[in-house]
């Protein structure tokens, strides 16, 4: 169970890079340790990040089809995207240019040729701290959803602006574990276990249930909880 | 024309995560691709697109860069540099110059790197 479910939790980074070389090193120093993308454009990682949820952009500054300081912008513009850390990996080595990068958003900038270990140690701090955070918070906000962990109350965007979800005590621990593994596939197992707790009899087909009803009550313009057949599910907070 | 320590580090910092196959990977990657950005810099310098003159030769330069080609690297900046440069009578013809130099100057890192490969991956 343990080998099976590890992979599950891997944070996953998006490489916006076009430079093969680049990207080779990149793959060295986190396909280990991390799920790493690559997208060698903004269209196509803006195609990918339509469709995943990210933990850590790394992003080129000069693309073929435009810039990474736009990119990062609309990232930063974005209710979805405007807290995943960013950090630029870049030749461009000017003050001006790094002052710019923070400046609009990024968490931190990588000035290439860079050193692999470095890089990973960098990745590594930035999402140890992240993952602090969400632990000690009062709130967790992922997509267009922000939970209350004090009160459980949770809460949904739309277009009328936050309106709360009427939650039963179990859907709102399921919402809260599904919300913390954004993107991830997890087996009814897994939230059986996790949400209910081990000790409980309880049958997947009570998960089932669980989920079905949270589905009809979070969903707005997308299903955020995908069925992956003979698996489980997937919960993905971004909106399409 | 190659700085061997920049790849003996990344073989040293890499150690027990297959170094070698990555290594070989880098360098096959490189060895691939850079004639195609060279080809790509003769005919954006025949079509006069200096846009895509800068674009390339910054691509290049991380490219050499990342494998140690410093003198590559070099000149791919001084390529990129005046093509930002808006003063036509100066970098047109600046840039004409160092592109023809790009071709002797690759086929001397290609020899360099494919002797280093044989030294570094086996």
């Amino acid at each position: 169970m343990a080998a099976e479910g590890a992979p599950l939790s891997l944070s996953k980074i998006l490489l916006i890079e076009d430079c093969q070389e680049v990207q080779v090193m990149v793959r060295a120093a986190l396909s280990r340790n991390f799920d790493l993308k690559i997208a060698s454009s903004l269209k196509a990682a803006f195609e990918l990040i339509q469709n995943n949820s990210f933990d850590l952009f790394l992003v080129d500054i000069v693309l073929p089809d435009g810039d990474g300081f736009s990119l990062c912008s609309q990232l930063r513009s974005k209710f979805q995207t405007k807290s995943i850390p960013l950090f630029f990996l870049t030749s461009k080595s000017e003050s001006q240019d790094k002052v710019k990068g923070f400046s609009i958003g990024a968490d931190d900038y990588i000035v290439k040729p860079f050193d692999p270990l470095e890089l990973r140690a960098r990745v590594e701090a930035k999402l140890r701290k992240v993952s602090e955070g969400k632990l000690s918070e009062e709130s967790l906000q992922q997509g267009r959803f922000r939970l209350e962990l004090s009160s459980q109350k949770a809460y949904a965007q739309s277009a009328e602006g936050e309106q709360e979800l009427k939650l039963s005590p179990n859907e709102f621990r399921l919402l809260l574990y599904l919300m913390r593994h954004d993107g991830h596939i997890l087996k009814r197992e897994q939230l059986l276990n996790s949400v209910w707790g081990p000790s409980v009899k309880i049958s997947d087909r009570t998960v089932d249930a669980h989920v079905c009803n949270l589905r009809k009550k979070i969903s707005h313009k997308r299903n955020h909880i995908e069925s992956i057949s003979g698996t489980g599910y997937r919960f993905q907070s971004a909106d399409l | 024309m190659i700085n061997p320590d920049v790849l003996l580090n990344l073989k040293r910092k890499l150690c027990g995560m297959d170094e070698s196959v990555f290594l070989e990977e880098l360098i096959e990657t490189f060895l691939k691709f850079m004639p195609v950005r060279i080809a790509e810099l003769h005919a954006a310098l025949d079509l006069q697109d200096y846009e895509k003159i800068g674009y390339v030769a910054h691509t290049s330069k991380s490219s050499a860069a990342t494998v140690g080609a410093q003198t590559l690297a070099d000149l791919c900046q001084k390529i990129e540099n005046l093509a930002l440069k808006k003063n036509e009578t100066e970098w047109a013809q600046s840039i004409a110059q160092l592109t023809e130099n790009l071709d002797a100057i690759f086929q001397q890192t290609q020899k360099d790197l494919t002797a280093l490969r044989s030294e570094l991956c086996n």
